[in-house]
């Protein structure tokens, strides 16, 4: 489903700022896996999602998700990859904390060819299934934490994505949060979607349902 | 056409209204001005176009040393056998300057007992002054712009006015009269024509001017031709020389002033750019977390492009509303006096509405391109944020 | 007093100079990426260049459309200069008040028709995931360009070279047939032979566009253009102003006829635009354009309008003028 072959990433490529992000990449996630990314913060994690994602492009190598090399297309179409087969959950959520909780789960529908009813009734299905129904015209910025995490997760959903990427998803959330977090991600699993998860939580390693965990430490894979 | 899109670009438009207040606020003040400007002058054109058709086709002034000078009215004779006129009178007419008040007066001496004459004031004098006796007392008529002026002096219903030699000329007011275009009518003077050779010492023989109708418009050339022939001591002026150089007078002064506002459109243009360069932290956010989500470049330009759009259309309706209003049912304060001549009285009169294609694409053609254009680059610049930050 | 400083003309100066602006730096950009777009480079250039495309693309998009309202508010200017100068009684006069006019007009509107060719090459580059014409197009936009440069000057040249004073003639003298001038000589060819010849081209045409013969519907195309512009004058146009003895494509712009001319000319104009562009795309860069259907619902509307005057005005009167 995902698989990056020998990428490098380099930032600044011949300047004198230059940056290596990732050397030489080698991965690969199997269709309904769950794979965990370890590693601190500033080890690449968050480089190897944006290279899955199609926000950057890699300076060497290949990144091909469901079949197809995203790697040298341009813009729009990794645009369009995105808007069809990933849903992101941000580590800092990145809601619009002005727009409404129905407005912010609907802003990737947004420039698709959808109409608005069918996505007025895959938007309240993911609501009623994350609780947060009674919510559902509030602006984000009168939500409590947890709220905000459901309505990042709903907001990955609402695609149906095939891929979903979740950046340190636990950090900055209590104990119940993170067990309400963990039964949704099972759930997803279930549901046979393939899971990326990066983060240096250890509660996550001891996951049976973990399938593959990688390290990574100053843009290498260990 | 993505109607969510455009819905989406609405509402962001509206959450960020006073932001973009300034914006707004200088646009319309712009179309405003543009739309005033033109307006104004083609109100004032539609007006001449009024008095244009009143005037006769050809004017014959006898010319001396290059001045005009009195013409022989013996003349209108001679011009009114000339096949294809149907009529030629001669005129006895010119200025009065009146001191106190610094103003000149046109004054139109006329045959009293001639029927045009008495089918067209008749009706003045009922109305306005039933119990005067124009038969046995010398009378004069006078446009609004007229009265008003000897109103200020205390000349209630008789002036004195001081004739070439220097004697005195009283004469009552026997009426007011109130034409349908004010522009030409507000500083002028009728009076008997007998009057007024008393006043500007023309002989009896004499006229001013000779003024020539000529019904068919296809034969005023030749009939202008034969003239100039028969007196070449004479200037014949045609009435489309008149309406070309009015109508150039007010294309060159709105073209003038239009000049004169391209360093505005200029500032315009930067005021514009600056502000949609300069992106709050909050929305260089957002942009970057719709294109994480899956928002094209594309879609981020046709957002705000549209935003632009929104933003011109709604600054122009604006400008254009505002400018109807203080043009029509304000009757232009200040900006009118661009557009009138400052010599004679400044005529009183009231602006015709013209809602006019012509204006509207005028202005929206002066400033919407401008405007978009000016956003266009900003535009882009925020389309193409690295979507990779909001990652981290 | 020239006529440059009439609040239109400053108009249109103002426009040029900001689309002569932009485009200056979209030619720029464009030669850059012309010379320097590499789909196999990873490198920061790359990207920097990939990027760039969509400000050219965007900024050629929005000069077509500038364009486009130009255009109209140029021949709208002409036609209101026609009170300045003697004798002109509608943009004809106008338009022959210097040498320059007839071809300003003609390089403006094929300045339209290569802008948008542009645009359609454009959007089939979009549809691509491996930038087939991204080069190809940024150089053709380079030509555009040099043209749109030689458009500026010689609108220049012709504005510049009107003056009022002068007497010019009217649609009246300018179309008649006893004129001996390229115009006049065209309109000597009897409606005779001009209305069949404008049928028997769109029935034609018809034919080639069903068939999806883009090669012919494109050349058939021209024909249609120039002959519909011919039948416009000597024929249909007289059935517009109802009168046999006007024959004139400009007047049908005024107000007098509802701007009806607007309608004509934008519904002939954009038929044989599609019609043109699928053969100069087929041509120049082997794209084939769905846009046939297109060019025969516009050309269709164009007839059936134009078609429609001298039926009315018979239905009515009883007899043909």
């Amino acid at each position: 489903m995902i698989r990056l072959d020998s990428v490098d990433l380099i930032f600044n490529s011949g300047l004198p700022n230059e940056m290596t992000a990732l050397k030489n990449i080698n991965l690969s996630v199997e269709k309904n896996e769950l794979t965990l990314l370890r590693g601190a913060s500033g080890s690449g994690k968050s480089s190897i999602f944006s290279l899955i994602a199609g926000l950057v492009k890699p300076s060497r190598g290949d990144v091909i998700i469901d079949g197809k090399s995203i790697a040298k297309i341009p813009d729009s179409f990794a645009a369009l990859m995105r808007r069809d087969k990933l849903g992101v959950i941000f580590q800092k959520f990145n809601l619009i904390h002005d727009l409404s909780v129905y407005d912010n789960i609907t802003l990737p529908l947004i420039p698709s060819a959808k109409t608005t009813s069918e996505i007025r009734l895959s938007a309240e299905k993911i609501l009623t299934d994350l609780t947060l129904t009674n919510k559902i015209n509030t602006a984000v910025r009168y939500l409590s934490g947890g709220e905000q995490q459901r309505v990042a997760i709903a907001r990955a959903l609402i695609n149906q994505p095939k891929i979903i990427l979740a950046d340190e998803p636990t950090a900055n959330l209590d104990q119940a949060l993170i067990e309400s977090f963990l039964h949704i991600i099972h759930d997803l699993k279930a549901k046979g979607i393939t899971i990326l998860l990066a983060s240096h939580d250890p509660r996550f390693s001891e996951l049976e349902w973990v399938d593959q965990v990688i390290d990574i430490a100053h843009g290498e894979i260990q | 056409m993505n109607l969510k899109l455009i819905d989406y670009g609405l509402s962001s438009l509206w959450r960020r209204f006073w932001k973009r207040f300034t914006v707004i606020l200088i646009f319309s003040l712009l179309v405003f001005l543009l739309v005033s400007i033109f307006s104004i002058a083609t109100s004032l054109r539609q007006e001449l176009g009024i008095t244009l058709d009143a005037l006769p086709e050809l004017i014959v002034q006898k010319m001396s040393g290059g001045r005009q000078t009195v013409i022989p009215a013996e003349r209108a004779y001679e011009i009114a056998t000339i096949p294809g006129v149907s009529a030629a009178i001669p005129r006895v007419w010119g200025y009065y300057y009146f001191g106190s008040a610094n103003v000149n007066f046109t004054i139109i001496g006329q045959d009293p007992d001639l029927d045009s004459y008495k089918a067209k004031y008749s009706k003045l004098f009922e109305l306005n002054a039933p119990l005067i006796d124009t038969l046995t007392r010398p009378f004069f008529l006078a446009g609004q712009g007229v009265v008003d002026i000897m109103d200020e002096y205390y000349f209630k219903d008789e002036f004195f006015f001081i004739t070439s030699k220097g004697e005195i000329l009283n004469l009552v007011l026997a009426g007011t009269f109130v034409d349908e275009s004010s522009l030409e009518t507000n500083d002028v003077i009728i009076m008997p024509e007998i009057l007024a050779r008393e006043l500007f010492d023309i002989y009896e023989d004499d006229a001013t001017d000779i003024v020539v109708r000529v019904p068919n418009p296809a034969e005023i050339e030749i009939v202008k031709q034969k003239i100039q022939f028969l007196y070449p001591d004479c200037r014949i002026i045609g009435k489309d020389q008149i309406d070309t150089s009015y109508q150039n007078i007010f294309d060159y002064k709105s073209g003038l002033f239009l000049a004169l506002l391209i360093p505005a459109f200029m500032a315009f243009f930067t005021m514009i750019y600056d502000k949609a360069s300069g992106l709050s932290l909050e929305e260089k956010r957002e942009i970057g977390i719709m294109k994480a989500v899956g928002w094209r470049v594309e879609d981020v330009l046709f957002l705000k492009l549209l935003e632009s759009g929104f933003v011109s259309l709604f600054s122009f309706f604006n400008g254009v509303a505002f400018s109807f209003f203080f043009v029509y049912i304000l009757n232009a304060p200040l900006l009118r006096n661009l557009f009138i001549g400052a010599g004679n009285l400044k005529p009183a009169f009231q602006l015709i509405p013209v809602i006019d294609i012509h204006i509207l694409s005028l202005s929206f053609m002066a400033i919407v391109p401008v405007y978009i254009l000016a956003t266009i680059i900003p535009a882009w610049k925020t389309a193409i944020i690295d979507a990779d930050e909001v990652m981290r | 007093m020239s006529i440059l400083l009439s609040p239109e003309i400053i108009i249109i100066f103002i426009e040029d100079v900001l689309l002569l602006g932009f485009n200056s730096l979209a030619v720029f950009l464009a030669y850059g990426i012309q010379q320097r777009f590499d789909l196999n480079q990873t490198t920061a250039l790359q990207y920097r260049l990939e990027r760039q495309t969509y400000l050219v693309s965007t900024i050629i998009r929005f000069s077509l459309f500038i364009k486009i309202f130009s255009f109209a508010f140029f021949i709208f200017t002409l036609d209101k200069l026609s009170n300045f100068i003697p004798g002109a009684m509608c943009g004809v006069g106008v338009t022959n008040a210097s040498p320059y006019g007839l071809y300003v007009l003609l390089i403006k509107l094929f300045s339209i028709y290569l802008y948008g060719f542009w645009l359609l090459i454009d959007r089939e580059d979009q549809k691509t995931e491996n930038y087939n014409y991204t080069v190809k197009k940024f150089r053709y936009f380079i030509a555009i360009y040099l043209f749109f440069l030689i458009e500026l000057s010689l609108q220049y040249l012709y504005l510049s070279d009107i003056n009022p004073e002068e007497i010019v003639s009217c649609c009246g003298t300018v179309f008649n047939a006893a004129n001996t001038s390229f115009t006049g000589q065209l309109l000597k060819i009897p409606n005779g032979i001009v209305l069949p010849s404008f049928y028997a081209i769109f029935v034609l045409l018809i034919w080639t566009s069903l068939r999806r013969d883009v090669i012919w519907t494109g050349i058939l195309n021209l024909f249609f253009l120039a002959f519909g512009l011919l039948a416009m004058i000597s024929f249909f146009s007289t059935y517009i102003y109802e009168l046999p003895s006007h024959q004139c494509p400009f007047c049908l712009l005024q107000s007098d006829y509802f701007y009806v001319g607007y309608l004509i000319y934008a519904l002939l104009l954009s038929g044989t635009f599609f019609g043109v562009a699928a053969l100069f795309l087929k041509l120049f860069y082997g794209i084939q354009l769905k846009v046939l259907k297109l060019s025969i619902l516009f050309n269709l509307a164009f007839v059936i309008l134009v078609s429609a005057y001298p039926l009315f005005y018979y239905i009515r009167n009883g007899v043909w003028l």
